[in-house]
């Protein structure tokens, strides 16, 4: 059996739970507290006649590894959360963001204000320009504007064009 | 025999746990103390006391690592 001292000032003790577990598969591990801030690592191998040597560097190699991966998972919480809200959801309430010129905005965010002169409503869709109104009613309405117009009219004296 | 653990480095709900994993194995008693919790096992085979004892800890260390 090989011991460790580890002062938890330095590496958490999630650090050390996380590091322990990587080695439970082929290791028995026990921790026990040692002094305050310290907690000493009981490791024992589950074959016989190991050299734990190698494996009391293994582990603490792996024990800055844990330290580092949960100070950056620690540190991109914000981020991973709006990513997971933005998947959930469909949407993200973005960050403000100091952007006066608007540099940060999609196309489509900075032409949505955008007003066309369209006193015609030839850019409206037909929906647009016949809503409430039913299919019939509406195609009726054309046919007469059409008759009323003046090249219909052209054709109305005597079948005859002018 | 008795395992003597540090209430600091381990919760109370996985030791629980984890004598409820282990009591089909033998007999498992729990007292607390204030720095720690003692854990008897007892009426167990003298081959495998050992490994059960060293089983239980890595069984404990796991629960344990849920838990944070």
């Amino acid at each position: 059996m090989q011991t460790i001292i580890v002062d938890t000032k330095i590496y958490s003790l999630r650090a050390i739970f996380s590091t322990a577990y990587v080695f439970l598969d082929n290791y028995y591990i026990f921790l026990e507290g040692f002094d305050d801030d310290k907690i000493q690592i009981k490791i024992k191998s589950k074959k016989e006649n190991e050299d734990l040597e190698k494996i009391i560097d293994e582990f603490k190699n792996e024990l800055i590894n844990a330290s580092l991966r949960l100070k950056i998972s620690e540190e991109n919480k914000k981020i991973r959360e709006i990513i997971v809200t933005s998947a959930l959801y469909g949407r993200v309430e973005a960050p403000r963001i100091n952007d006066p010129k608007g540099i940060c905005k999609t196309w489509e965010e900075s032409h949505s204000e955008v007003k066309i002169n369209d006193p015609k409503g030839i850019c409206k869709t037909w929906e647009e320009t016949h809503s409430g109104k039913s299919v019939h009613m509406a195609v009726n309405n054309e046919i007469l504007k059409e008759k009323d117009s003046d090249y219909c009219k052209m054709f109305d004296h005597d079948g005859d064009k002018n | 025999m008795e395992i003597k653990i540090n209430k600091n480095i381990y919760n109370k709900e996985s030791v629980k746990k984890t004598i409820q994993a282990y009591t089909s194995l033998a007999k498992i008693d729990f007292l607390e103390e204030a720095d720690f919790f003692i854990v008897k096992i007892d009426n167990i085979n003298e081959e495998v006391k050992e490994i059960i004892q060293d089983e239980f800890c890595n069984y404990l260390l796991f629960e344990s690592g849920k838990c944070l």
